[in-house]
């Protein structure tokens, strides 16, 4: 195997190694949560359910592996080692990604054993997957850069400041918008346009397909910002 | 993996950086190929900064530095593949044990050497399936010192990698290192506090203090030259300042750090002059000249 791809292997394999604890913890709580929705809960409540548990895994998992090697100053260590600052920073994103990926996919299977076993309504929240799965990208893209950048304990409560800087924004908008002009907008919203929208598989697939392209492509670019900063910052 | 035909392991040439109010000034030596030499100096000197320099974990502001004849350029990457390095700071995560780091390091490293390795560990005691949170801070420095030099590195850069190691394992691992420089295309470049250890191993003693270059001598040579003159506090006045390196001043009158012992004896036939040690060196070279 070439050398450049086999050190991106090994950072890859370290991350593996440290999530191993929370791994099973992870997979413990899935088939417990999971079994307990599929036997009490109705089809609304697996969607949800199922969905709540990719999102919570997929943005805990990867921070977890990249706070536990700020923890041991790992990078400090590796960049003694043949690894380029490059290779490492490459690593960590492809860390992000394969695990918010491969986490999706496994609940794509238990969403479709749920359809099997007759749920119900199992191809809306199969193709809600891909949403979720861009938004966990994009996420990613914030939280690793802010932690590249500011550590830990500082990157995850900025990470989050940003993150809920667009919501807030909007709530502050509408707040501070004349009252004619706020009614006049929400009159103009078909909501139940928006739900039928919503409501149709081939819709959630495309906004599926845009938001997970959305995803990859911040996470590309939160990687080539971070690659920059990288280079320049010292240890 | 191994590559021959270079003269000196590092040349460094007028290296500076500096950052906060420390400030690293125009430092330059050599390690030539096959020998060890020892960093010395006070907390705060310098040492680490140097070590951390030479691996790229920082930016030089100016000067040059050359890694087997070839000059550092980028980040280095390529010529760590055949350096091994222990430092304080930095390691694998806690829950580790000695095997999966193994695992990690056999993709980093082309030169890793699964069964020197595994015959490291067995040499200090070491099971590759404990954790590493569960080692002792000696056990934790063999361990890193056993990763460093599986994949068979033609340069051993230490800092400080003795600190919290009994006077057996100490003794341990001065041999090993000593093993290591048989091979003559095998370098080391070593801080350590313990003095005694570096007199009894290194070729070479690089002296930083203040982030300033004192001195980069042969060990024997430095042993020869420096002796250390006891005297009363008036015969100490007689002297004058280019005649000795340092003093300290005691109750019963003055220990003078003599640079030339030959020159000095033959101009003070009658003062009886002691051995230095590195210790005794540091120690008066640290006191304020008059």
């Amino acid at each position: 195997m070439n050398m450049q791809f086999s050190a991106v292997f090994g950072l890859l394999l370290n991350d593996i190694y440290n999530l191993k604890k929370s791994l099973r913890f992870f997979l413990a709580f899935f088939i417990v949560y999971g079994g307990a929705v599929f036997l009490v809960g109705g089809s609304s409540q697996q969607s949800s359910a199922i969905t709540m548990l990719t999102s919570v895994m997929s943005v805990t998992l990867p921070l977890s592996a990249f706070s536990y090697n700020q923890t041991s100053q790992w990078e400090h260590y590796a960049l003694t080692l043949p690894i380029s600052r490059r290779q490492l920073v490459i690593s960590r994103y492809l860390s992000s990604f394969f695990c918010s990926v491969l986490i999706s996919f496994f609940s794509l299977l238990v969403v479709l054993i749920s359809g099997v076993m007759g749920y119900g309504e199992w191809e809306t929240t199969a193709l809600s997957l891909l949403i979720v799965t861009g938004v966990i990208l994009f996420l990613h893209s914030i939280f690793n850069a802010a932690i590249y950048r500011f550590g830990s304990e500082r990157g995850r409560i900025i990470a989050f400041a940003v993150c809920a800087v667009p919501p807030l924004f909007a709530a502050v908008m509408v707040k501070l918008m004349p009252e004619q002009v706020r009614s006049s907008i929400i009159s103009s919203v078909s909501f139940q346009k928006m739900y039928a929208l919503l409501s149709s598989e081939s819709a959630v697939f495309l906004l599926g397909i845009f938001a997970l392209l959305l995803g990859v492509f911040c996470l590309s670019v939160s990687c080539v910002l971070t690659c920059r900063y990288m280079e320049r910052k010292e240890f | 993996m191994k590559q021959i035909s270079y003269e000196n392991a590092i040349q460094l040439e007028d290296l500076c950086k500096s950052f906060g109010d420390f400030q690293l000034n125009h430092i330059s030596f050599s390690l030539p190929r096959g020998t060890i030499m020892g960093l010395i100096g006070e907390n705060g000197a310098g040492k680490t900064t140097t070590i951390k320099l030479i691996l790229s974990l920082l930016h030089r502001d100016s000067g040059d530095i050359r890694l087997f004849d070839q000059p550092l350029a980028g980040d280095g990457a390529k010529l760590r593949s055949r350096i091994g390095s222990v430092l304080d700071q930095g390691f694998f995560y806690e829950e580790l044990t000695p095997k999966q780091m193994a695992n990690v390091l056999r993709h980093c490293h082309a030169g890793w050497d699964d069964g020197y390795f595994s015959q490291l560990l067995e040499r200090f005691q070491l099971s590759p399936e404990k954790c590493c949170k569960a080692l002792s801070r000696g056990m934790k420095a063999k361990l890193k010192l056993a990763l460093a030099m599986a994949p068979h590195p033609q340069l051993l850069l230490l800092d400080e990698p003795t600190s919290g190691l009994d006077p057996v394992a100490r003794s341990q691992f001065l041999d090993l290192l000593q093993e290591f420089i048989q091979d003559e295309n095998c370098s080391v470049l070593l801080s350590s506090h313990i003095t005694s250890d570096l007199e009894r191993i290194t070729d070479y003693i690089t002296y930083l203090r203040g982030g300033s270059l004192i001195f980069s001598e042969e060990t024997s040579r430095l042993l020869e030259c420096f002796a250390v003159y006891r005297c009363g506090w008036e015969d100490f006045q007689l002297l004058s300042p280019h005649q000795y390196a340092g003093y300290r001043k005691n109750t019963f009158g003055c220990d003078v750090l003599i640079s030339n012992r030959k020159e000095f004896s033959i101009s003070h036939p009658d003062a009886v002059l002691d051995p230095a040690s590195l210790e005794t060196i540091m120690t008066l070279f640290a006191q304020p000249a008059l």
